[in-house]
């Protein structure tokens, strides 16, 4: 309220969103990149269409760091048992984000070697479409991601 | 290969110096690799920090090109091919369509050719920026990296005025090409001339005389011309131990008999010939374009061919033995029927000699596509390569290794 | 236009070789020759010593069913290549589907090993005296050589339990063969 001393330095809000505020803009992620997915994830990481502005380019090579899983192209029967040790060994709170059609669905790829989709590995929060998805593509969906992590009841105690 | 630690080393098995455990240690760089290399597995045995064992495992991106591609039409294996070596896709379309034209015996018109070339070679600007950044992120230079990141952004947007796509473009046909340069290409390509330009000065400023580069290249993951040979390794890795072949300039195709380009080569064999080799490489690429717009012939992209091309749309809707061709081309059971027999067609790739043996049974769809890899054969010689240097080597060899994922594994 | 083929490899090797010389394909203008398997690795190293020295390529085929074809149905073919000469030369070996089994250049090539790896994943085909024959592109306990023409494309795997990282014995044991 305006006049009022404490107004412009108190800002008042749920702790639910402050937590939720805090965390979606401060996205480590794990880039688990396998195939040609991987040059246009460092396209976006890069300066031109820049993913830092969002938080969300500082990568964390360690699972036990990271928040967000990106699953970054195919993922084959041979790499999927690697895939579920990286998001078991992730600590909660962690989103992950099928990037690219062969992440979310097997693609173009129907055969003895391609899992079609991660999710029938692990939960999936976001799913890219694109072969490869364009930058805009990845960027609008990491806003979508965020605007979820603001939103989902965070479990603060 | 696996090694029996007892055998080797038959004194150290079971040693213990002041309470430690003196075996070598068991560690795995493991498949989800940092520094997007994709996914190889090195199981190393260190001592300290030296390497006394590599084995390396390869495979986790096998996504079945080669059984795949005997299930789709000649022209539907195009996609596939993108993404093998998916850095420089381009050369992957245009060397397979020139493998299926050798087996049907077609010859591209020249304006194909050249185009054909002009986008070869910016695909393969597009891998060595890739591969330089990528190797020198890896040693810490992140700039070196985000420089070459908007030049290679420059490329792939003149790419996608041509194309359509920025990555995985199927612009190749079998006997010819989609589509024509757009107007305004010449333009497009002195400003991304001038961004490649200009971003090659401002890496070699920051890379070429830099102690800390120079070290960790320099003298590092060298090998001799004759092993480079025995394990059959070509393009810049073995150029710059001194293998002089290019499959551009020795076996020409395309319009790379008409140009004018140097192929250069280096003596050392270490990390810092082949990335002086690849540098160069762009600078030779960027030549290579000018001289081919300067010369670009008029023409028709595909070549006229019934058996091949689809006739011009408006034939097709207005002439009966125009829309019989296309009807021929386009249905399941008809198509591309290369005659029976069988071809090995090679061009270079970004890595080396990408050749793909084609087998036709005269039918609309290919019984064996083999692809020969570029890195796989240097892939097969990392084991040796990391053998006796420290664990912090390794990194800058795979950087100048350049391997790809979808090529090595298809 | 296509690579310049010495026309004389199928003379030298006949006249060195005789009967293993079992043919020649004329293939879009390069000339493809055939040997038996069991002389595979001397005609290899004739060749290498006429300047063939570089490994270009080493690949399998499967030609059951394909129109025409008599004979052993599994291929492996050889391109060389002569370093100093540029010279190529195509080198195809027939084997049979049950057993097929041929000798292993890895003495001669160091790429061979991992050429050799792949076709035996891929194909089933035996190298002998391979140093260390074990699947390179699949993983260990898939069953079957996936690029045989009676392997369907969508043909699902058993479940196997998950390996454990951290059993570096389990490892060992593994990477060994089976050995203990």
């Amino acid at each position: 309220m305006p006049g009022d001393p404490l107004g412009e330095v108190v800002v008042t809000t749920k702790l639910d969103r402050l937590v939720g505020w805090v965390r979606k803009y401060s996205l480590f992620q794990y880039p688990f990149v396998t195939a040609c997915c991987g040059m246009e994830f460092m396209a976006v990481s890069a300066s031109h269409y820049d993913t830092d502005r969002l938080g969300a380019a500082f990568p964390r090579f360690s699972p036990r760091q990271a928040d967000l899983l990106m699953v970054v192209g195919t993922i084959t029967h041979k790499q999927a048992p690697i895939l579920k040790r990286v998001y078991d060994q992730m600590c909660e709170p962690k989103w992950v984000v099928a990037f690219g059609v062969c992440a979310t669905s097997g693609g173009f790829y129907q055969n003895y070697g391609t899992v079609p989709g991660i999710d029938t590995i692990i939960p999936v929060d976001m799913y890219i479409p694109g072969c490869p998805p364009r930058p805009e593509t990845v960027l609008d969906a990491l806003l979508k991601l965020q605007e979820r992590i603001q939103n989902q009841p965070q479990a603060v105690r | 290969m696996p090694m029996d630690i007892s055998e080797k080393f038959p004194d150290w098995a079971g040693k213990r110096r002041d309470g430690f455990d003196l075996d070598p240690m068991d560690i795995a760089m493991g498949p989800s690799h940092p520094a997007m290399h994709g996914t190889v597995k090195m199981a190393l045995k260190l001592d300290g920090e030296t390497v006394v064992h590599a084995d390396v495992e390869i495979g986790y991106l096998h996504r079945c090109f080669e059984k795949t591609v005997e299930t789709k039409t000649w022209n539907q294996v195009i996609p596939y091919t993108d993404r093998l070596n998916y850095v420089s896709p381009l050369i992957n379309n245009m060397g397979y369509c020139l493998a299926v034209e050798r087996l049907l015996g077609v010859e591209v018109p020249e304006r194909t050719e050249y185009l054909r070339t002009i986008l070869c070679e910016l695909s393969r600007i597009g891998d060595h920026l890739t591969c330089i950044g990528a190797t020198a992120m890896e040693l810490g230079a992140l700039t070196a990296f985000l420089y070459f990141m908007k030049a290679r952004e420059a490329a792939w947007q003149l790419v996608e005025e041509v194309t359509g796509a920025r990555l995985t473009i199927s612009y190749g046909r079998v006997g010819g090409v989609v589509r024509d340069l757009p107007a305004g290409f010449a333009d497009r390509w002195a400003w991304v001339r001038a961004r490649i330009e200009e971003n090659l000065g401002e890496v070699s400023t920051l890379l070429d005389g830099n102690r800390i580069f120079i070290d960790r290249m320099k003298g590092v993951g060298t090998m001799p011309l004759e092993r480079v040979l025995s394990y059959g390794m070509t393009g810049p890795f073995a150029r710059a131990a001194g293998f002089d072949y290019d499959v551009r300039r020795d076996e020409p195709y395309f319009a790379y008999g008409r140009l004018r380009f140097d192929v250069p080569t280096s003596r050392e064999g270490d990390n810092w010939a082949r990335y002086a080799v690849r540098m160069e490489e762009i600078r030779q690429s960027v030549r290579i374009i000018d001289q081919a717009l300067r010369e670009l012939p008029e023409g028709p992209i595909r070549v006229q061919d019934p058996r091949v091309s689809l006739p011009a749309k408006k034939d097709v809707y207005t002439n009966i033995e125009a829309l019989m061709n296309h009807f021929k081309l386009i249905m399941p059971g008809h198509g591309i029927r290369p005659p029976k027999g069988e071809v090995y067609s090679a061009v270079e790739g970004g890595n080396g000699e990408l050749g793909f043996w084609l087998v036709s049974d005269g039918s609309d769809r290919p019984w064996r596509v083999r692809v020969r890899p570029p890195c796989f054969p240097v892939m097969s010689a990392v084991e040796e390569l990391v053998l006796g240097g420290s664990l912090a080597d390794i990194v800058p060899i795979f950087g100048s290794v350049n391997m790809i994922g979808g090529e090595l594994d298809r | 236009m296509t690579p310049n083929s010495a026309p004389s490899v199928f003379e030298e090797l006949k006249e060195s070789f005789g009967d293993a010389v079992v043919g020649r394909e004329l293939q879009t203008g390069r000339e493809a020759v055939l040997l038996r398997p069991e002389a595979l690795a001397k005609a290899a190293a004739h060749l290498k010593g006429l300047g063939y020295d570089f490994l270009t390529d080493l690949g399998g085929a499967d030609y059951t069913g394909y129109p025409g074809h008599q004979g052993p149905p599994l291929c492996v073919s050889y391109q060389l290549f002569g370093s100093t000469t540029r010279k190529r030369a195509w080198i195809k070996v027939y084997l049979p589907m049950d057993a097929p089994r041929v000798p292993s250049l890895c003495g001669l090539f160091a790429c061979a090993n991992w050429y050799e790896r792949e076709c035996y994943d891929l194909f089933g085909v035996e190298f002998e005296g391979h140093p260390h024959l074990k699947r390179l592109l699949l993983y260990e306990e898939f069953q079957g050589h996936p690029l045989r023409k009676d392997y369907p494309i969508l043909k699902s795997q058993p479940l196997i339990p998950m390996r454990d990282p951290t059993d570096y014995e389990a490892e060992l044991v593994r990477r060994r063969g089976g050995r203990a």
